[in-house]
Parts: C-alpha cells; sequence; structure tokens
C-alpha cells in the first residue's frame, strides 16, 4: 500500500464507509480509493452523498461504520490537519473579516501557509485586500475560500461544488489554476461538481456515487474504454440476445433505432455499429440506471485485482 | 489603496501592525474584538464612576459619623442610598452580560454561520479551537468581573453599616461584592456557551441565557446562603428586651426562651394583654437573638464562590469534552 518513500500511494483509502444521519443513509458500504496524485471528478445526483463524503475526508462528518484513511492514516488522526484542505459547499467565511485578515487566519492557523499563492488567487480576481467579505458577491467569496484552500498547501484538497456561483471566465481562469497548482505540487484534488464540462476537461480520475454507494471509479480513460456505445436496428421488444450477453447498463427503443450502453465482455456478435462513448454519456447512463452493476476500476477497488467474487465485473479493456 | 493591487508583498507586509497576538489567540480575539473591547470600555467605565462615587461617600462619611448616628443614616439613606442601589443593580447585570452578550453567541454564531467547518478544517483540531474560545472568554470575565467587583466592594465596604441599611445578606450586597460576582458571572459565561454549543441558533441561545438568568435570580433570592455559615448567639434576660445586635451584624432569628432552655417562638406572648403574665405562665426567661457576625461574611461569601465556580467550571469542562467529541 506504500511506496519506497513510505507515503501512502492512495490519498483516499474507504472500506466498507458509512454514514447514517437520524433517519437517513446518506453513505452506506462504501470501498473505494483514490491514488495519490489524481485529480478526481465527484459526480452523482442531489443526495447522492458526495458531500457527506467529502465531509467524512474532510473530517467535519463523523463516519457511523467501516475505515476512511487519508494518505494511510486513519482520518480521525490529528497529525493529518495540515495535510487535507476542505472548500465546503456553501463555502463559510467570516463576514466581518477583510478578505487581508481572511488569509491572515490562513496564515496564523496553518504551519505550511503559502500566502504568495492565496494573495495571487484574490488579486487575479481584482479584489481589494481591505473589502469586508460580507460585502463581496457570492463569486468573490468562492474565490476567497478558494484562495483559502490553495494557501494551506495542502497534500489533499477536497472541493465541495467550487464552480458553483463563479462567472464562466473565473471558473475556467481557476479550473486552470486548479490544475497548474495541483501539477507543480503534486495535490490530490477530490472535486464534486454537476458540470460535467468540467469533470470532462479537469478530472483524470472520476468517482460516481448515487444513493450512497459507488457507481463508476477508477482512471477516466480506463472507465471510457471498458464502455461500448453499440446501435443497431432491432426489431423485437427487449434487449437483443447478442446485447443482452455483456453488462448492460442502459439501453434504450427509439422506433426500430436499439442503443445500448454496454460493457463488452469478449467481442460483440452480429452486425452492431460500435463507439467508445464520451464521458457524459457514460456518466448520463450510470446516472439513469440506478440498477446497472457498478464497475471500478483495479485502481480504484480496495479488495486487490483478483477477488473471485467481482471477477465478472472486472475491466477488460 | 488603488495601487495595492500592483504592490509587492514585502510592501504590503511592512505597513501592517505589529502581530501581538498569534495563531488562535488571535483569530479568537479578532473574531470577538467587538464584544470583548465593549465589556472592557464598560467595565472601565463602571470602575471610574464607582471609584467616583466611593470618593463622595468618603467625603460625607467623615463628617457624618462625628455627628451621631442619627445624622447618619439619615444621609445615607436619603442623599447617597439611590446612588448605591442603581450601583448594585448595575452589578446585578454583570453575570446577565457575561451570559447573554459573551457566552451565548460564543459557539452557537459559528455553527449558525458554519464558520465551525472553515477553523476546524485548517490545521487546529476542534478542541484546541473550542479551548481557546473558552479560554479568551473566561479571561475577560475574570477581568471584567472582578475590577467591577473591586470597585464595587471599595466604594460600600467603608459604609458597609449605612448602605442597604446595613444588611450585607441581602441580594445587593452578598451577590455584588467580593469573590461572588466573579463566580456567578463564570456560571453564566458557562451556561451560555453550553446553551450555544447546543442549540446552534445565537438568538434562541441568548433568550435560553437570559431565561437561565431570570431562573437564577428567582433561586437566589429564595435561598440566600445562610447555611455556609454558623450564626452566633446572644441571650439577654426576658427583662432587658431583645439582645442589641452587635455593630455591622445582620440578624438571623430571635427566638424566647424557657428555664429549660426550650426555645419558643419570638412572638409568643407578644400580643397578650399581660405579656409578663403570659411569660412567666410559660416559663419564658429570656431572649436569643441569632446573628452573623460581619467578620463572618467573607467567609460565606467564599465558600458560595467556591461551589459556583466549581458548579461554572464543570460546565466548561463538559462543554469542552463534548465539543471535542462531536464531528473529529
Amino acid at each position: 500500500m506504500t511506496t519506497a518513500d513510505g507515503a501512502s500511494r492512495w490519498a483516499v483509502e474507504a472500506r466498507g464507509l458509512g454514514k447514517c444521519f437520524r433517519r437517513r443513509r446518506a453513505v452506506q458500504d462504501l470501498s473505494v480509493r483514490i491514488p495519490a496524485g489524481a485529480v478526481c471528478g465527484l459526480v452523482g445526483p442531489n443526495g447522492a452523498g458526495k458531500s457527506t463524503l467529502l465531509g467524512m475526508a474532510a473530517r467535519t462528518v463523523r463516519p457511523t461504520e467501516g475505515s476512511l484513511r487519508v494518505f494511510g492514516s486513519p482520518v480521525a488522526d490529528p497529525a493529518g490537519l495540515a495535510d487535507t484542505a476542505y472548500l465546503a459547499q456553501d463555502k463559510p467565511l467570516f463576514p466581518y473579516f477583510t478578505v487581508e485578515e481572511t488569509l491572515r487566519m490562513g496564515r496564523e492557523l496553518n504551519p505550511r501557509w503559502d500566502q504568495a499563492v492565496a494573495e495571487r488567487i484574490v488579486r487575479s480576481g481584482k479584489l481589494p485586500l481591505g473589502a469586508r467579505v460580507g460585502s463581496l458577491s457570492g463569486g468573490q467569496r468562492s474565490r476567497v475560500a478558494l484562495a483559502l484552500a490553495f494557501g494551506k498547501r495542502p497534500r489533499l484538497l477536497l472541493l465541495d461544488e467550487p464552480m458553483a456561483d463563479l462567472d464562466p471566465l473565473a471558473a475556467h481562469e481557476l479550473g486552470g489554476l486548479l490544475l497548474a497548482e495541483a501539477a507543480e505540487q503534486g495535490t490530490t484534488v477530490v472535486m464534486s461538481s454537476h458540470r460535467l464540462a468540467d469533470v470532462a476537461t479537469m478530472c483524470d480520475h472520476l468517482l460516481v456515487l448515487a444513493g450512497g454507494r459507488v457507481r463508476l471509479a477508477g482512471e477516466t480513460d480506463e472507465l471510457l474504454a471498458a464502455h461500448r456505445l453499440v446501435t443497431g436496428v432491432h426489431l423485437t421488444e427487449g434487449v437483443p440476445a447478442a446485447i443482452a450477453r455483456h453488462t448492460v447498463v442502459e439501453s434504450r427503443t427509439t422506433g426500430r433505432q436499439f442503443t445500448a450502453l454496454i460493457r463488452p465482455r469478449g467481442p460483440v456478435e452480429d452486425d452492431w455499429k460500435i463507439i467508445e462513448p464520451g464521458l457524459e454519456e457514460v456518466l448520463l447512463g450510470y446516472l439513469r440506471s440506478p440498477a446497472a452493476p457498478p464497475l471500478l476500476t483495479d485502481a480504484a477497488r480496495t479488495d486487490g485485482p483478483h477477488d473471485p467474487e467481482q471477477e465478472d465485473e472486472e475491466v477488460t479493456a | 489603496m488603488s495601487t495595492a493591487v500592483e504592490e509587492p508583498l514585502a510592501a504590503q507586509t511592512g505597513k501592517q501592525p505589529p502581530r501581538i497576538l498569534r495563531g488562535l489567540p488571535w483569530l479568537v480575539w479578532r473574531q470577538h474584538r467587538t464584544a470583548f473591547v465593549a465589556c472592557l470600555m464598560l467595565t472601565a467605565a463602571g470602575c471610574i464612576h464607582m471609584l467616583w462615587q466611593r470618593h463622595v461617600t468618603l467625603g460625607w462619611l467623615g463628617p457624618a459619623r462625628t455627628h451621631g448616628p442619627l445624622k447618619l443614616v439619615e444621609a445615607s439613606g436619603q442623599a447617597y442610598g439611590e446612588a448605591f442601589q442603581n450601583g448594585a443593580w448595575l452589578m446585578s447585570l454583570v453575570p446577565v452580560a457575561a451570559g447573554v452578550f459573551l457566552g451565548a453567541p460564543l459557539i452557537s454564531g459559528d455553527r449558525e454561520r458554519g464558520t465551525v467547518q472553515l477553523v476546524t478544517t485548517q490545521s487546529v483540531t476542534r478542541g484546541r479551537w473550542l479551548a481557546a474560545k473558552l479560554g479568551t472568554a473566561v479571561l475577560i470575565t475574570i477581568v471584567c468581573s472582578a475590577a467591577l467587583s473591586a470597585a464595587f466592594t471599595s466604594w460600600w465596604e467603608p459604609a458597609h453599616d449605612l448602605f442597604n441599611a446595613g444588611e450585607w445578606n441581602s441580594d445587593e450586597v452578598f451577590f455584588t461584592t467580593g469573590p461572588v460576582p466573579v463566580a456567578v458571572a463564570l456560571l453564566h459565561l458557562a451556561v451560555g456557551t453550553a446553551l450555544g454549543m447546543a442549540v446552534r441558533r445565537t438568538l434562541l441561545a441568548m433568550g435560553l441565557t437570559l431565561g437561565f438568568t431570570i431562573a437564577w435570580d428567582i433561586v437566589l433570592s429564595a435561598c440566600v446562603p445562610h447555611g455556609f455559615a454558623k450564626p452566633r448567639v446572644l441571650v439577654n434576660p426576658v427583662e432587658e428586651g431583645q439582645p442589641a445586635l452587635p455593630e455591622g451584624a445582620v440578624r438571623h432569628d430571635n427566638w424566647t426562651v424557657d428555664a429549660h432552655g426550650g426555645l419558643h417562638g419570638f412572638g409568643t406572648c407578644f400580643n397578650e394583654s399581660t405579656p409578663a403574665e403570659c411569660r412567666s405562665n410559660k416559663g419564658i426567661v429570656a431572649e436569643r437573638l441569632e446573628y452573623f457576625g460581619y467578620d463572618q461574611m467573607p467567609g460565606m461569601q467564599w465558600t458560595y464562590a467556591a461551589l459556583v465556580l466549581a458548579a461554572a467550571l464543570a460546565i466548561l469542562a463538559l462543554t469542552l469534552w463534548w465539543g471535542r467529541r462531536r464531528p473529529l
């Protein structure tokens, strides 16, 4: 589990992780891992457990079952506090602090604080350092909150809907900044987003949640390569036998046109038009079909690549 | 500040005020500085007022003492008694301020705005942050209440036999002088903080704390701590009437006593047409006075303050423990 220099290969490693709020199970039996250095997109419908998972990794939500490790140490270990930065969905800040004082808070409370990075992010948004945070717009506040998260120089950056209230220009700029900083510092990024285009351009790993469970996890390329979009003419009801042999994620019939998103097991027989799907098609397919069996690549699985029970789910790409 | 955007970092930091406070203490001070500064300034104003009143009191006290007791009571009762009563009323607000305005918003404000998450996802644990918050608030409360109590006590002490008719066991004196205001203010701070931790909404926490201060007042007025010292006793033969109260003492109880040492109520034979006959019929031979001497006051106050302080510390420790063991 660790590399030669003793550091864990896995930035986040969950085993049987669950969180039960008073009546609702937000996350259940979640076993997945995210390798260090990944930029991982966290996707799922509202209420899928994305924020709960990020909150558990950020130590603001206490798991009710299972284990969660961050860089190999249990998440409850206070030694890891400086390693993780967290941007909550509502981006809480002290409204009476000025921007400068907000950054000073980062400097006072974080041992690895990087004032230059934080100021650069604030300045590129043309925010006056003396302005009160409460007087800023939602997007400007997001920028200050991001500056605080970046300035911490974390090894793991947890972002909950970071781009939600930024204008397209700012979102583009901060997205670029995020990737540049992550590449330069080797920061692992886990970001939840509803904007699939952002996920497609920024993330090299994916974690798709629905109903508190993993639907898809692993490297984006491998996940895409494991799927095929098949189309063809089909006259009878239901899924054709040649397609049903494979794992069908989603199928649709429009008139005589049959379309299916499948995970092929071996070559697809008969006369079908086969293409590799795009990220949006795969994501939407899984989000629309809660019953489809989940897919975790070797990198994302916690039970090792050769678990006999899940042999049929193994990636064959 | 129009050039600030292009200014190099070094020039900017050179202009900043020196960092006196660092880390969590800086954050706690910056976040609550309005409340803290208001407390300190009100305390300073209150102390100046009370020290001035002390000066005024000493001014009339000297000449008045030479003119005998009657003049003295008149002077204190009419001219200066009201100022003292107002001072006592202000002192009774100290715990309310500590609980409602300092304690209740301390943590509930952060919970309401979500800034608990902001602070505890920096590189500090929840426990350290809570300890810094509670510690600073406790320090401010101790400084303010101790200064006010010292000033008020120094005003009251020279005329302790006159102010409030010399009844130092009443709410107006017992709870406003010596160590008692500090302990009671800390208790209210602790209760306010704990309620703020429990309910998340600042206004609700303040309302609940106010409810506690009212409940506390009602309970207190009913049971002033007479049990903390043993009353002293004076006995007179019945012919000499009731024993006179020693100087500075407060009355606890009066009895009549028969020859066998049995106690009868103070009013026994009081309303009879022939009290002497009634007394001889019942065998009453003496009048008994139970009182607390002035020198017993500090002991009673310190005992009371110690008990209240223990309760305050227990609540603070519980708050800290409870806050630490919630989300990580």
